[in-house]
């Protein structure tokens, strides 16, 4: 297994020294540690880790937010170190996106499987997630050729056969692909209404 | 969370159980019910009424794994699974079959209540992904039906697209069905006459 790139996240620097360690020690390569706060987002983006480590007390509203703005824009997995005992906290880092939660009180050697399942999970849950906006993508493709379609029988005064093959044609003398033409043509047609 | 749910708890070797059978009765399982890897769980799984698989063993196997393929496709539950093994292919395998959480030497007792919450709640969220996909799924593919029935009567009737579109839709009204089904009934009708 290649060595992973790991951001590590944490207010405590004596702390995060320490975990820094303990994930060398397993095979990861710690590229940066840097404390939580509004550029997060930022830091993460300008060091592109294959995964992010946020150790911290109990994640405050900030940091859940920008976790799930992370996972909204640009997914990556993310283990997050924190207080075992509250699940209201546990819960609301689930819903931020986090891949991985792991109790305070961890034995270090348990750490390297937590973090491994969370990346495979992480990896799963993408693909299923790619899969919907892919198949959702398509649908909507289909409805803007339907759009397109209908535009051009009620504007142009043609049969539904003759915007059809209009669009086929127009695809092939521009070059662009049918759903590129077609959304052109609604947003043409639409304007002029 | 919620508690009063029911657990199959799926173990090499009942004898070890007990210990984990109490930890989730504390953690809040109304009922346990128990079996060996040798048992068919799927059998056991459509059979009864179970909310959350918990699996205990030193190694997952590949007949496990096939067998969560098939649970996650036909009766999806959440999987927890204790294991010693740390290879990242198991894990990576465990987590394709279907298992929520994969847990290495972590099967004290005490710890048991936020790990079944945290399975219980991806689960949940990757259910929810799987559903939707699945109704854009079908939505893609009533759109694929009603478009080859229009083909084939364009075909073999003669009609504009059009006609044939607006005959289809006269047809779902006459006889009170969907588009869907008339689009399937056509279909059906020109493949049986050739």
């Amino acid at each position: 297994m290649n060595r992973l790139n790991v951001l590590l996240v944490d207010s405590d620097t004596a702390r995060s020294a320490l975990l820094s360690q303990a994930l060398q020690d397993q095979g990861y390569k710690v590229i940066a540690r840097v404390q939580p706060g509004a550029n997060l987002l930022a830091l993460i983006a300008s060091y592109m880790p294959d995964l992010v480590v946020i150790d911290t007390d109990s994640p405050d509203r900030d940091m859940l937010e920008s976790m799930s703005l992370l996972n909204q824009h640009n997914p990556m997995p993310v283990v997050m170190f924190a207080d075992e005992d509250n699940d209201v906290v546990v819960r609301e880092a689930i819903r931020s996106g986090v891949s991985g939660y792991v109790a305070r009180n961890t034995d270090p050697k348990r750490v390297r499987s937590i973090m491994q399942v969370a990346i495979a999970r992480f990896r799963e849950y993408q693909a299923l997630k790619n899969e919907l906006y892919q198949t959702k993508n398509e649908l909507e493709k289909g409805k803007v050729l339907q759009r397109a379609k209908s535009l051009l029988i009620k504007h142009k005064k043609v049969t539904e056969d003759e915007a059809h093959q209009a669009i086929q044609k127009m695809s092939m003398d521009q070059n662009k692909s049918v759903a590129e033409v077609a959304e052109n043509i609604v947003s043409v047609l639409e304007m002029s209404l | 969370m919620a508690s009063g749910f029911d657990v199959l708890l799926v173990c090499e070797d009942l004898s070890g159980a007990q210990p984990l059978v109490e930890g989730l009765k504390v953690s809040g399982a109304a009922q346990v019910l128990t079996a060996t890897t040798q048992d068919n769980v799927l059998k056991l799984l459509s059979s009864q009424s179970i909310d959350l698989v918990v699996l205990d063993v030193a190694k997952p196997t590949m007949n496990l794994f096939e067998q969560f393929a098939v649970i996650q496709a036909y009766c999806p539950k959440p999987v927890i699974c204790f294991s010693d093994d740390r290879d990242s292919h198991v894990i990576a395998q465990s987590v394709k079959a279907g298992v929520t959480a994969y847990i290495v030497d972590g099967k004290s007792p005490d710890r048991l209540r936020p790990i079944i919450e945290v399975a219980m709640l991806r689960f949940n969220e990757c259910q929810a992904v799987k559903k939707e996909l699945a109704q854009v799924k079908g939505k893609l593919s009533e759109r694929a039906i009603i478009e080859k029935a229009k083909g084939l009567l364009i075909e073999h009737k003669g009609m504009s697209e059009d006609q044939a579109y607006k005959t289809m839709r006269k047809m779902a009204m006459d006889q009170g069905k969907k588009i869907t089904v008339i689009a399937h009934e056509i279909c059906d009708v020109v493949a049986a006459l050739g």
